[in-house]
C-alpha cells in the first residue's frame, strides 16, 4: 500500500521533467499528448518514461489540437474525423495501436482511455465500453500484458455528489477484473480555483476511498492542493501540475484556445496557507509584514531566486512552478507517510492553523483576491472530518 | 409455457429416442424437464447404438426457445464441453427437434434437448450434514471457487447465476460437481433469458441484490461469490439468511435479499471471526463491496484454509 505523487505534465513538460529528475520531486510523470507531440515522447529518456503513464486522452475525440493528431491512433486521426456512429468500426486497430505505442514506450503501465460525457445514463457505461474499454481489454488479453494497466474514468462533480451515481460507478468499475487501477479525473466548473464545496469534496474523498477499498489502485489527477487531503488514504496516487489545466480537470485544454494566449497572473504556492496566493500581494507581506511572511512562507532555492529577482515573474518561467512542486511534495509526504489516522489528525491541525493564518492575514490589513483567500478551508476542515467519522473513527 | 411430463410426451420422446428407458422424472414441471434415463443397444437407430455406453445419463429438454437463443446455448455448451473439467459435467449430445416423428407435423414448440453425464453423487441439499464444520465448508468452498474459476476465467466470461444447494453435486469423495447452468451468461452480452422481467432469472435465496433488481451491467462472477456466500452462510448456520419460512412469498424473500443485513456466522457462534468476514464479505449486497477479483478471494480461502 503506497501513497505517490505524479506531475500532471502540461505546457513546459520540460519542467516536470527537470523537477523528477534533478529535484526529485514526484515519482513519475502522466505524459500529455494535447502538450506533447509524439515525436517529443518518443525522444523521452527511458528513466522518465519507465516512471510514467501515458494518458492517451480520447475525452474529446474529435479533439483538432495539432499535438494531438501527430498520434495515428487518436481517434480524429483514425477516423478521418471522428463520428460517434463510425468510430465502433475502427476502435479496436485505435486500441491495438494505442497498446502497441504505450508497450513501445515502456512506460510503467498502459492507460485505457474514456471519452468525457456529461451525464451518468446508462449510454456512458455503453459508451465507455464499445469505445475503449472492450476493444482496449481485448488487445491486451491477447499481448499477454502483465503491468498495470488503469481504466480511465473522466466524472464531473455532480456525479461524485450523488449517492446512485456512486453506487453505479462503483459496481461498474469494479466489474472490470482485468484492471488493477483506475484513472479518475473529475470535471468541476467553478467559479473559484480552489474547491470551496463541501459536497463535492467529500463525495471525491469517499469514491476514492471506496474505489482503493476495492483493491484497485486510484490515480486522482488533475488535483490541486486539495491533494492533501488524499494523504489519508493509502493504495493512492495523487498529481500535481503547473498551470492551473493540470490542476482542474476541464475539456477547454482541448479545444483550439488556448491559454498561452492569456497568461495568468503570476501566484506563488504558500503551504501553510494551503493555497497559491497573488505574487504581488505576497511580495506586500513580505516586505511589510516579515513576521507574518516568515509564518507563512517555505522557503526553496527557487523561490528565494525569484523573489529576490529585479524582476517580476511571468507566467513562461519555471520558479515558481518548481517551488509548488518542491514545497508540495514535501507538505504531502510529511502526512502520507503517516498512519491514516495519524494523517488526519495532522492534516486537521494543519487546517487548523491555514485559518488561523488567514484570521492574522486579514488582521494585519491585506485582503487577498478571491482566490487567493482562505474561503476553501473550512470546506475542506468539513469534509476532512466527515471522511474521518465515516471511513476512519474505530 | 411450462413444459409437462406425460404420458403423450414420453411417447413423443420414444420415437426420438427409440431405445430409451427413462428412469425417473426430476423435475415434473417448469421452463425444463428433467429425467434420469439410459440407452439400450438393441431398438437403437444406427446412430444412437453407442449411447449405450454411456450408461446412465441426464436427459433435459426445453421448450419454445427463440432460435437465436437456442445458438448461443449451444455455443455455451461447447464451451462447457472444451472446459473437460471434472466440476461440470460432460455434455454428450444435443439436438433441436422440430417436427412429430409420427406425425410429421410440426412441433407446436420446438423442443431442445441435451444429454449430459450423471454424476453419482448426491445434490449438496440433500448432504448438508457432511459440511457443518468451518473446515468442511471452507473447503468446499476453495473447491467450488477452483471450478467455478474455469468459466469466469474463460475468455468469455461465464457467470453461473443459479448457484444454490440442488446444483452442486456431491460425489462420493466429497468433490463438488456444478450443475445446472441454463441460465448461465457472458459478462457483457445482452441476457438470453429476457429483459423485461423486474426481477432477473435466478433463485431468489440465493441470487445477488443486482440479479434481483435485474442490473445487467452489474452482473459478473461477483453475482456468484455472493451465491457461494450464501450456500456457506447457510450451511454452517443451518438456516438460509433470507428465508424464515419455506410457504413464504417470492416477494418477501426478495425483499429480504436486498435488504436484511443478516447477524455475522461469527456473531451467531458459528464460525470464527476471520471466516466469517470472508463470508460477510462474499455477501455484501453491493458488488463492489465484494471481492473485486477472484484472485483475491481464493487467497483469502486459501490462508484459511490450505496449508502451503
Amino acid at each position: 500500500m503506497s501513497f505517490n505523487i505524479l506531475h500532471q505534465v502540461g505546457h513546459f513538460s520540460n519542467w516536470n521533467i527537470d523537477s523528477f529528475l534533478y529535484d526529485k520531486c514526484g515519482d513519475g510523470l502522466i505524459l500529455s499528448p494535447v502538450h506533447q507531440a509524439r515525436s517529443a515522447v518518443e525522444k523521452m529518456i527511458p528513466a522518465v518514461k519507465g516512471n510514467s503513464l501515458f494518458d492517451p486522452q480520447y475525452y474529446l475525440p474529435n479533439s483538432q489540437k495539432a499535438k494531438l493528431s501527430t498520434y495515428d491512433f487518436f481517434p480524429e486521426v483514425i477516423s478521418k474525423g471522428f463520428s460517434t456512429s463510425d468510430f465502433p468500426l475502427v476502435a479496436l486497430q485505435s486500441a491495438q495501436m494505442c497498446v502497441d505505442f504505450q508497450l513501445a514506450q515502456r512506460f510503467s503501465g498502459i492507460v485505457i482511455p474514456a471519452r468525457f460525457m456529461q451525464q451518468l445514463t446508462s449510454r456512458y457505461f455503453e459508451k465507455q465500453e464499445e469505445y475503449t474499454i472492450v476493444p482496449f481489454l481485448k488487445v491486451l488479453s491477447n499481448s499477454g500484458v502483465t503491468m498495470p494497466i488503469y481504466l480511465t474514468l473522466p466524472l464531473t462533480a455532480a456525479m461524485l455528489q450523488d449517492e446512485e451515481s456512486h453506487r453505479q460507478l462503483l459496481n461498474w468499475v469494479t466489474g472490470f477484473p482485468e484492471i488493477s487501477g483506475v484513472y479518475v479525473l473529475v470535471n468541476d466548473d467553478r467559479p473559484s480555483k480552489q474547491i470551496r464545496s463541501k459536497e463535492f469534496l467529500s463525495g471525491y474523498l469517499d469514491f476514492v476511498h471506496l474505489l482503493s477499498g476495492a483493491d484497485l489502485s486510484v490515480i486522482a489527477g488533475h488535483l490541486n492542493t486539495e491533494s492533501l487531503l488524499f494523504t489519508c488514504m493509502t493504495n493512492v496516487s495523487v498529481t500535481f501540475g503547473s498551470f492551473e489545466n493540470t490542476r482542474m480537470f476541464s475539456m477547454d485544454k482541448f479545444l483550439e484556445a488556448d491559454e498561452e494566449r492569456r497568461p495568468p497572473k503570476p501566484r506563488i504556492y504558500l503551504p501553510p496557507l494551503m493555497n497559491w496566493i497573488q505574487y504581488d500581494q505576497a511580495l506586500q507581506i513580505r516586505s511589510e509584514a516579515p513576521d507574518l511572511w516568515d509564518r507563512i512562507y517555505i522557503p526553496t532555492k527557487y523561490a528565494d531566486e525569484v523573489l529576490n529577482a529585479d524582476v517580476d515573474p511571468t507566467f513562461n518561467q519555471p520558479g515558481l512552478y518548481k517551488h509548488h512542486f518542491m514545497c508540495l511534495q514535501r507538505q504531502l509526504r510529511s502526512f502520507a507517510d503517516l498512519p491514516p489516522t495519524d494523517a488526519y489528525q495532522a492534516l486537521r491541525s494543519a487546517l487548523k492553523v491555514a485559518i488561523a493564518l488567514y484570521a492574522d492575514i486579514e488582521e494585519a490589513a491585506f485582503d487577498l483576491d478571491n482566490h487567493g483567500s482562505g474561503a476553501h478551508l473550512q470546506a475542506w476542515l468539513d469534509s476532512l472530518n466527515g471522511f474521518y467519522r465515516r471511513h476512519l473513527k474505530a | 409455457m411450462p413444459i409437462v411430463d406425460s404420458l403423450g410426451f414420453r411417447l413423443v420422446l420414444q420415437h426420438f429416442f427409440p431405445a430409451i428407458a427413462i428412469e425417473s422424472n426430476l423435475r415434473p414441471s417448469g421452463q425444463r424437464l428433467v429425467y434420469f434415463c439410459s440407452f439400450a443397444k438393441s431398438g437403437a437407430p444406427a446412430s444412437q447404438v453407442a449411447w449405450a455406453d454411456w450408461g446412465k445419463v441426464v436427459l433435459k429438454i426445453s421448450e419454445d426457445l427463440h432460435p437465436t437463443v437456442i445458438a448461443r446455448l449451444e455455443k455455451e455448451r461447447e464451451i462447457l464441453n472444451s472446459l473437460n473439467s471434472t466440476y461440470f459435467p460432460r455434455l454428450l449430445d444435443h439436438d433441436v427437434f422440430t417436427v412429430d416423428p409420427v406425425t410429421e407435423l410440426k412441433l407446436p414448440n420446438r423442443l431442445y434437448v441435451t444429454l449430459e453425464e450423471r454424476i453419482e453423487g448426491q445434490p449438496l441439499s440433500d448432504c448438508r450434514p457432511r459440511f457443518v464444520t468451518e473446515q468442511s465448508v471452507g473447503a468446499l468452498l476453495l473447491e467450488m471457487v477452483r471450478g467455478l474459476t474455469l468459466l469466469w476465467d474463460h475468455p468469455q466470461r461465464i457467470i453461473h447465476r443459479d448457484l444454490k444447494p440442488d446444483n452442486i453435486l456431491i460425489r462420493e469423495n466429497g468433490h463438488p460437481v456444478i450443475i445446472d447452468l441454463g441460465i448461465m451468461r457472458e459478462r457483457g452480452v445482452a441476457g438470453l433469458t429476457g429483459s423485461h422481467w423486474q426481477i432477473g432469472p435466478c433463485t431468489p435465496a440465493y441470487a445477488s441484490p443486482e440479479q434481483l433488481k435485474n442490473e445487467k451491467r452489474f452482473i459478473t462472477y461477483g453475482s456468484d461469490f455472493f451465491a457461494l456466500g450464501v450456500i456457506a452462510y447457510e450451511l454452517l448456520s443451518g438456516l438460509n439468511p433470507f428465508v424464515e419460512s419455506p410457504t413464504e412469498p417470492l416477494e418477501v424473500v426478495v425483499d429480504r435479499a436486498l435488504r436484511f443485513h443478516p447477524p455475522t456466522l461469527h456473531e451467531i457462534g458459528r464460525a470464527g471471526p476471520e471466516f466469517s468476514q470472508v463470508v460477510q464479505r462474499m455477501m455484501s449486497k453491493e458488488p463492489y463491496q465484494r471481492y473485486r477479483t477472484v484472485r483475491e478471494l481464493t487467497s483469502a480461502l486459501v490462508s484459511l484454509f490450505e496449508v502451503e
